[in-house]
């Protein structure tokens, strides 16, 4: 029994009562004609009493299965946001408001339609019994979902009770904001329409993500008037490899082992993030285009990145992207502000041009000078002659598509996982 | 317990009511018997233990061969057996299938099988027990198939509570409920007694309003066939009362019929006491004399009616005053010989027949009583509380063509009829015999031989090839009063003495506080009257002046325990059930069984149209309605001058009424209309075609986030979005787009007005328009909650 008031008075009475014939009362409808008829023509009245008793639960049937949908009320209590590729748990809540019937075998059969695509997942459960005068949750799991924006279908409840003859059907009002949706703390004019919300599923970010980040940085950012600064406090020494700038490098224990040595540095994790994501479906190569596939590992990656920064917090993070069509937020790193930005990437489409430079001239003035600004793109952006020179310099491009960045973010059971290869940052032209 | 044990038990109980309804036909508990513990058998063994579980083969086997039995018996009995011998496989089949393990098309088989056999009882059977074990067969149905509707659809899925989704429409696998193969406690959890409670409710109610419809349609339902054509096709049981002919074998079952005829109140002509009366009267009805064949004695009514005369001067009398019920009385009732009242004027209605001096109504077609009819006679018959054997002959009978008629049997026919008649006649006394004596030997053979039996029912030995009263005497010896009174007047025609029979009421119950008989149905009789001639009646002791040209000797051939089968002595209450009970059966015979287009009309449309035409009279009679406001106004204190007063403004106020009244009716039916038509497939193809621009921007608007709520009509939502749109910092034209939209769909939807092709391409630009500022240009507009 449901315990949130709230839940119950967010129940809706129902509409739009059907009764249909269901297979089992068109033979019984069969077998009650041909003892009437027989009745009539041998004019025997014993039959016929027999065939009027076959009547009466029939017609019964139909009228006590529609009084039992009369008397209900529902409610869709879905979550207002669930995670892509998995499962996911809700219930209807069903309020019987009927003084002394209860409601037997309710049928529930809803649907989950796609914004995007028109795709539709149906949804049914099951209530073998709701007493009187009380709600009942029908909990049930709902299907793994793709990423992207989803509305209610219409919501029809059933029941063939008592002798499934008749199927008596009524639907609710099939404006989602009459039926009740489970509340959330914030709504964004795209995602306010929609009953559920399936944010891009999130991977892991192993290990090396944070010294790859490093190496990216540094080897990433050319800026004079970021050096020394962005490198953060000394870390220790290590050999040197391909790609460490030559300043780094300690000549005195260079000399003293004989072996070129530099100083490591430790990024400073207070730093603001900003994610630049970048849907354009053209590839490497311009004959290339980037798959459904590939485009949501990236948007998984942003979304497995936001949630990181968003729950470790203390900083600032902006999220911007450049799909179909062209969005920016930034806020304090928060769960709040995670919930919004997995909302905003939830609805990214992909483009088949780039609408990267429209995005980056919004930034234009917008990204705090320390922060690093992460690009997620399938390949590497080209970028325009001479626009926006500082914030180029600051970005790092990600590689997630690539082989070598698979050992760093990986999504649980992907089998379009990138094999993963010796791993190399590279930075930005 | 779980709600497959229900089901298994509640079918269990519906396959044996079947059964004992299929066996009250056959008249044999055998079958019930086998198939009650068959089924309580099949619950224990098969479905609670799992010990026999016919296998499929085996068990069509079984079938198979019981179907070549039945087929045999069928092609060998060759007549109406056949229903039941297919009945019987019926059975067969279905005991076969209770020792299988079920599954839901088990269940469904027993169930059907069970109702084809109870179809076959009902047209076989006519007992009102039959209805009551109906009754009770169809709340176990009602059970069963609640049980049955439970348990398919808790089957055929795993034991989640729901279901996990994410197969593309189309593709839906229904979960199952939590039933199948668990407790009731786990399925209803805490709930658990008041489902039970909630369930068997639904069953009763449900059981009861279907019985109510049950009448209603019953009823209702015009029928087709009237009284001749039912006789013929189910008269198979009837009740015991007066007929004016008698047919033997026409019933194969006759109860006793309770139902009141007549009172009768015998008073001494002389003192003005009652007549204490020390045997039981015969009230003549009629009187039949040509028995024409298989059991049937024709009537013919004499034409010549005669008015009554007074009794002789100098012979006392007895005042008989009888009152007959309303119904359907072909005769009037009388113990012979019949006068009228001294010094008092009959009834001019009343009269009687010049042959069988039967009191009668002049007007032969009047055989309808709406009322009580009274009518007094005399009667010279009751002497020292008995009533006199002999009816005085009153026209030279020898010479009369009836003479012939009463004597006349074929003897071809009567073989052992005939034989018996001498082989009585000869043991008694071998040598010559007067007529007396030949009367007096022949009805106690009847009565006190012991051959006989007094008998409601049909011989199940009767052999229909022979004549019913042949088959009588020659060979089952049992029967009802019209079987020993036929076989006691052609024996004694046999003989060759002139007799009749009398078809009216013996006896009655006396009612000592009113000091008068009440006279039932169930005392219709039947005896014999045998012509004596002048010299035997004087013989007999017939005084002179009545013996002179004969008298007819009444015989009463039946043995006297003819008494009501009911009748227990010393037990009342349980004669008081079984009087019931019979009583039931009547009525059951009467309104279920008898139920024809005739009597459809009688008792159930003609008294409904009687009654709203009388509404209707009462309703629109203004004397009546002067009367009813008298009656009120005085009892106010009110002058009759205001009454007529007030009646004009009553009369005005009636007329104001029904007007109001007919506009509600109006305004009810164009709102049941218009709610028919707010349906959600109001919108006709057609009118879809005509509002793109409608349906554009509501998918616009949809888009935005502000679609339209329920309660809202579509101006309403028009206009938010239109003040909206202006809000934000819309142009005029953009901001009053949806305003214009939302009219023009008015106007066709609503208007039925189609909208031309400028018009919609222009509205179709402002929804573009408004799809571009909106989405394209991100316009961020402020829209109500």
């Amino acid at each position: 029994m449901t315990t949130d008031p709230s839940a119950k008075r967010r129940a809706i009475p129902l509409g739009h009562f059907r009764v249909r014939l269901c297979r089992e009362g068109a033979y019984y409808l069969g077998v009650c004609a041909f003892v009437l008829l027989g009745s009539i023509l041998r004019d025997v009245n014993l039959l016929l009493v027999v065939a009027c008793m076959m009547i009466g639960p029939f017609v019964l049937n139909g009228l006590a299965a529609l009084a039992i949908l009369r008397r209900l009320r529902l409610a869709r209590m879905w979550p207002r946001s669930v995670e892509s590729g998995y499962p996911w748990a809700a219930h209807y809540l069903i309020d019987n408001h009927s003084g002394r019937t209860a409601a037997w075998t309710l049928q529930i059969e809803d649907q989950l339609v796609s914004a995007s695509t028109g795709r539709s997942w149906p949804v049914s459960a099951q209530r073998a019994y709701v007493p009187s005068r009380q709600s009942v949750d029908l909990p049930f799991t709902g299907p793994p979902l793709p990423r992207g924006l989803f509305r209610g279908g219409p919501l029809h409840v059933r029941t063939r009770f008592p002798f499934g003859l008749l199927a008596a059907s009524a639907q609710a009002i099939t404006s989602s904001s009459k039926v009740a949706t489970s509340p959330s703390a914030s709504s964004s004019p795209t995602t306010a329409a929609c009953d559920l919300i399936v944010t891009p599923r999130l991977g892991q970010l192993g290990s090396q993500w944070t010294s790859w980040l490093q190496r990216a940085e540094r080897t990433g950012r050319t800026g004079g008037n970021r050096n020394g600064r962005s490198e953060g406090e000394f870390h220790s020494m290590r050999d040197w490899r391909f790609g460490d700038p030559r300043k780094w490098i300690h000549w005195r224990t260079t000399a003293r082992r004989n072996r070129l040595t530099v100083r490591e540095w430790e990024v400073a994790q207070s730093h603001d993030l900003v994610v630049l994501l970048d849907l354009t479906r053209r590839g490497p190569s311009p004959a290339a285009t980037v798959g459904d596939a590939e485009i949501e590992r990236l948007i998984s990656f942003t979304a497995t990145v936001i949630a990181r920064q968003c729950v470790r917090g203390g900083t600032r993070i902006g999220l911007g992207i450049a799909g179909q069509s062209v969005d920016w937020i930034v806020g304090s790193a928060s769960p709040l502000v995670q919930d919004e930005l997995l909302r905003r990437l939830a609805v990214a489409e992909p483009t088949p041009i780039s609408t990267l430079p429209p995005l980056l001239s919004r930034l234009a003035g917008q990204i705090p000078a320390d922060a690093l600004v992460l690009l997620v793109a399938a390949s590497e952006p080209s970028w325009p002659a001479g626009e926006l020179p500082r914030l180029a310099l600051q970005s790092v491009y990600v590689p997630v598509l690539s082989n070598e960045f698979a050992t760093i973010f990986s999504l649980p059971n992907d089998a379009t996982a990138p094999t993963p290869t010796a791993l190399e940052a590279r930075s930005i032209p | 317990m779980t709600i497959e044990r229900g089901l298994q038990m509640s079918v269990a109980l519906v396959a044996a009511l079947g059964a004992c309804l299929l066996s009250m036909e056959q008249q044999t508990t055998a079958l019930a018997l086998i198939v009650s513990v068959g089924a309580a058998a099949s619950v224990y063994v098969t479905d609670m233990r799992g010990w026999v579980d016919l296998p499929r083969t085996f068990s069509n086997l079984v079938a198979l061969v019981a179907l070549v039995l039945t087929l045999a018996q069928i092609t060998r009995i060759g007549d109406g057996s056949d229903l039941l011998a297919l009945a019987n496989l019926l059975v067969y089949l279905q005991v076969v299938l209770m020792f299988q393990k079920k599954a839901q098309r088990d269940y469904w088989q027993i169930i059907a099988l069970s109702l084809l056999q109870v179809v076959v009882a009902a047209a076989l059977n006519l007992s009102m027990l039959f209805g009551v074990l109906l009754g009770f067969y169809f709340f176990a149905s009602l059970a069963a198939m609640v049980m049955l509707f439970l348990y398919r659809e808790s089957r055929g899925a795993p034991a989640v509570p729901a279901r996990v989704g994410g197969t593309p429409a189309g593709t839906d696998a229904l979960a199952t409920l939590p039933l199948a193969n668990e407790t009731a406690a786990s399925t209803f959890g805490d709930d658990r007694q008041a489902a039970y409670s909630d369930c068997c409710w639904r069953v009763l109610t449900i059981g009861l309003q279907t019985l109510l419809i049950t009448v209603f349609i019953f009823f209702a339902l015009p029928r087709l066939r009237g009284d001749e054509e039912l006789e013929t096709s189910s008269g198979a049981i009837g009740t015991t009362g007066m007929s004016a002919e008698v047919t033997l074998d026409d019933l194969e079952r006759v109860l006793e019929n309770p139902e009141t005829v007549m009172r009768v109140n015998l008073v001494d002509g002389k003192s003005g006491k009652p007549f204490e009366f020390l045997s039981e009267p015969y009230l003549h009805g009629t009187i039949v004399i040509d028995y024409h064949d298989n059991g049937h004695w024709r009537y013919q009514h004499d034409t010549t009616v005669q008015s009554l005369d007074e009794p002789p001067a100098d012979t006392p009398y007895v005042r008989q005053d009888i009152v007959v019920e309303p119904g359907r009385h072909p005769f009037l009732f009388s113990i012979a010989p019949a006068y009228r009242v001294p010094n008092r004027t009959a009834r001019p209605e009343l009269g009687i027949e010049e042959f069988s001096h039967q009191v009668t109504i002049k007007d032969r077609e009047r055989t309808e009583f709406p009322e009580a009819f009274a009518y007094s006679l005399t009667t010279t018959s009751l002497r020292s509380g008995v009533q006199d054997p002999y009816r005085a002959q009153p026209y030279r009978f020898s010479h009369s063509p009836d003479f012939e008629v009463c004597t006349e049997i074929d003897r071809d026919k009567f073989p052992q009829l005939c034989a018996t008649a001498e082989t009585v006649l000869s043991s008694a006394s071998p040598g010559p015999r007067d007529r007396l004596t030949t009367c007096r030997q022949l009805e106690a053979h009847f009565l006190r031989s012991g051959e006989y039996k007094y008998t409601l029912g049909r011989s199940p030995d009767r052999r229909f090839e022979v004549d019913p009263i042949e088959d009588f005497v020659g060979n089952h010896k049992s029967g009802h009063c019209e079987y020993f009174a036929s076989a006691l007047a052609l024996m004694l025609r046999s003989q060759g003495i002139p007799s009749r029979l009398v078809l009216g009421y013996k006896g009655g119950e006396y009612n000592e506080p009113g000091k008068y008989f009440i006279v039932r149905q169930l005392h219709a009789h039947a005896w014999v009257e045998a012509y004596l001639p002048k010299e035997e009646a004087l013989a007999a002791g017939v005084p002179a002046k009545m013996a002179r040209h004969g008298v007819w000797m009444r015989l009463d051939p039946t043995p006297a325990g003819n008494t009501p089968e009911w009748e227990m002595p010393g037990i009342a209450w349980l004669n008081s059930f079984n009087q019931w009970m019979d009583y039931s059966q009547v009525v059951w015979n009467q309104y279920v069984l008898g139920m024809n287009s005739d009597r459809q009309r009688e008792a159930v449309y003609q008294p409904i149209l009687d009654r709203v035409v009388h509404l209707g009279q009462q309703l629109l009679d203004p004397l009546a309605w002067e009367s009813f406001l008298t009656s009120l106004a005085a009892q106010f204190g009110l002058s009759p001058d205001f009454v007529r007063k007030a009646m004009a403004w009553f009369v005005t106020a009636v007329v104001l009424i029904f007007v109001i009244g007919m506009g509600s009716v109006i305004q009810m039916i164009r709102y049941l209309h218009h709610r028919w038509r707010r349906s959600p497939h109001e919108l006709s193809p057609e009118i879809l075609q005509q509002i793109p621009y409608y349906l554009q921007f509501e998918a616009l608007m949809r888009r935005v986030g502000f679609a339209r709520l329920g309660h809202q009509t579509p101006l309403e939502w028009a206009t938010a979005a239109s003040r909206a749109l202006a809000d934000g910092g819309l142009s005029s034209e953009l901001s009053h787009a949806p305003l214009q939209i939302v009219q023009a769909y008015y106007r066709v939807r609503y208007g039925h007005e189609w909208v031309d092709a400028p018009e919609r391409a222009r509205l179709l630009a402002s929804v573009r328009e408004l799809r571009h500022t909106l989405l394209r240009q991100r316009k961020k507009v402020a829209w109500p909650n």
